[in-house]
């Protein structure tokens, strides 16, 4: 890659807005490589995360006028792919409905030391294992920070169902993070 | 606070990238350009199909409006209806001959609005005299009538007969401009297609006036090309393979002045108040450009960009005076660049510039064949190009257009 001069975000912004090829190729170079993971949390498939990460991309060439130096440019970017995923998601039919069981017993969950030794490759593979609704609900509540409110507004679901499945996700992953710890002696 | 094991999760997958294939900016590249190519076709649909649409408009507008059937202006010649068109054939005869002054006399006052040529009874004949003028005696002006009356029937049967005297007159009398032509007449109303044809020069504008570029990688190829020979770069005591190593990165600012523009135009005369408007115009983008390079060094060179543009547009003329007209317009413009240099180095920019634009035009016509007209327009550019130009950096740019137009 060639050598690159560091500007800040909005002026990235405004330069990309103007069609600047060099300042495109630079945006892309910052956050190309995380909003690909970040579409691989989402849908799992490698192949069509990068698809959904191009998308992504031209959107934010095209949107990145309307950037408020509010916030950082890599979480406003990272919204814009959020979005486009969830919206992709709901067209294809893929965030389907699940009948939420009502008893939600206990579960036993890891100790936060345990789950900071385990590999991000292999925290990733367990979120990925997920069934597709509730890898989202966890991704969109955990990571990226959405409340059960905007959750439901973004995939058109109650919010006792938001948290609900937030609550079977977390109990598979808990389950999926012991087996690991049993497995690898942590 | 204490965290949540599943915080942690969290932040560990929110700090996760994800290598890319090396050709993946490549591939990006490519489908941006599709992507981009296709919303530029859609708004050509979009644009060709609003211009097709009113264009279809302004043609139906223009053959159904039936020639008996009074317009606006006819309905206002009613109020005053010419003198020629009700008075006996021969009156007209003796008017076409006597000069202009002695046409308006009280006895010519006396006519009857046009409306009155399906008069076909004596008492429809009084109703007709109540709207007359009553400067004559009554027996007489009944008489006068009755011989109008007779006079226009005779004139209806006929037709193609009175046609050649018509035109006699109104030849005579050279009122066209002054838009006594607008008055009923008998014969059915002649759909003209009339064109225009304009000299103009422009001045652009937009808020920003000064505008920086910053470039982020060196330029691809030579960097001792034709254009550093001619520039006024700062000679320094080191070898030029050092100079260059040092070169590796630089920033780029432009100063860009207003364009230059000016070009001939023509207009086609849909209707009385839809008109196309298109042309040639030739717009010259001037600018300073300044290299800044790592090792402080700077090179100026001078950059300029030719274009040839062919605009179409829709006029719709709201008011339609004799001395003046205003009007308003919206339509297309594609600009070439003919030719472009930096330094004394060419550039070649294959891609043809597309924009929307509007205008909203005065027109104060000086003699019935010239007009000067004043025209700020505003457009915006659906590309950019490569060449960095005023144009580029600013899609919205004001025109204010002036110059001189021939009507035909």
């Amino acid at each position: 890659m060639a050598d690159t001069i560091h500007i800040e975000d909005n002026e990235l912004a405004r330069l990309c807005a103007r069609g600047d090829e060099k300042a495109r190729n630079e945006l892309y170079t910052r956050y190309a490589a995380y909003l690909y993971a970040l579409c691989i949390r989402y849908v799992g498939d490698r192949e069509f995360a990068r698809d959904l990460m191009h998308d992504a991309m031209i959107k934010i060439f095209d949107t990145v006028g309307k950037y408020k130096p509010t916030g950082s440019l890599k979480s406003w970017c990272a919204r814009v792919t959020v979005n486009l995923v969830i919206d992709h998601l709901r067209k294809s039919r893929k965030l389907e409905t699940v009948s939420i069981d009502q008893t939600q017993e206990k579960i036993p969950e890891p100790q936060n030391e345990e789950v900071a030794k385990i590999p991000k490759a292999e925290l990733m593979r367990m979120v990925g294992e997920l069934p597709e609704t509730k890898r989202v609900i966890f991704n969109l509540f955990c990571v990226e920070g959405y409340s059960h409110k905007d959750i439901a507004e973004m995939l058109n679901i109650k919010e006792k169902t938001s948290s609900s499945l937030l609550f079977k996700a977390r109990a598979q992953l808990a389950e999926n993070v012991k087996d690991y710890i049993m497995k690898n002696g942590l | 606070m204490m965290e949540d094991w599943t915080d942690i999760i969290g932040e560990e997958l929110e700090s996760i990238e994800e290598p890319l294939p090396a050709d993946d900016w490549s591939v990006l590249q490519r489908k941006y350009a599709a992507s981009r190519k296709k919303k530029r076709a859609a708004l050509f649909a979009w644009a060709g199909g609003i211009t097709s649409v009113a264009a279809a408009i302004a043609l139906v507008l223009l053959l159904i409006r039936p020639a008996d059937v009074p317009s606006n202006d006819d309905l206002v010649a009613e109020q005053h209806p010419p003198i020629e068109e009700v008075v006996p054939t021969d009156t007209v005869s003796i008017d076409a001959s006597s000069d202009t002054s002695d046409t308006v006399t009280p006895k010519k006052k006396r006519q009857i609005p046009a409306s009155v040529n399906v008069v076909k009874s004596s008492d429809d004949i009084l109703i007709a005299q109540d709207n007359a003028e009553e400067q004559v005696p009554e027996e007489e002006e009944i008489f006068e009538v009755v011989k109008d009356t007779v006079s226009i029937t005779e004139r209806l049967l006929a037709d193609a007969g009175n046609t050649n005297d018509k035109k006699e007159v109104t030849k005579d009398n050279q009122t066209d401009y002054w838009g006594l032509d607008d008055f009923p007449d008998d014969e059915p109303k002649r759909k003209r297609i009339k064109v225009s044809v304009g000299l103009s020069g422009s001045a652009s504008a937009s808020p920003i006036i000064k505008m920086y570029d910053v470039n982020l990688e060196p330029p691809q190829g030579d960097m001792t090309g034709p254009g550093q020979k001619d520039s006024t770069e700062v000679e320094t005591p080191e070898p030029a393979r050092a100079l260059m190593r040092s070169k590796s990165s630089y920033t780029e600012k432009y100063r860009h002045e207003i364009p230059k523009s000016f070009g001939v135009s023509a207009r086609l005369h849909l209707t009385d108040r839809l008109s196309i408007n298109t042309g040639l115009n030739y717009t010259r983008y001037a600018s300073d450009r300044t290299r800044i390079f790592s090792d402080y060094t700077y090179q100026n060179d001078r950059q300029y960009v030719h274009y040839l543009g062919i605009p179409v547009r829709l006029d719709w003329i709201i008011v339609n005076r004799k001395h003046f007209n205003f009007y308003l317009g919206a339509g297309i413009q594609a600009d070439k660049c003919i030719y472009a240099t930096v330094g004394g180095e060419r550039l070649h920019e294959k891609e043809v510039l597309f924009g929307l634009n509007g205008a909203m035009g005065l027109q104060f016509n000086i003699v019935p064949m010239v007009g000067l007209y004043f025209e700020p327009d505003i457009s915006y550019s659906l590309n950019e190009g490569s060449i960095q130009t005023y144009r580029s950096r600013e899609p919205f740019v004001v025109t204010v257009r002036g110059g001189l137009r021939f009507n035909f």
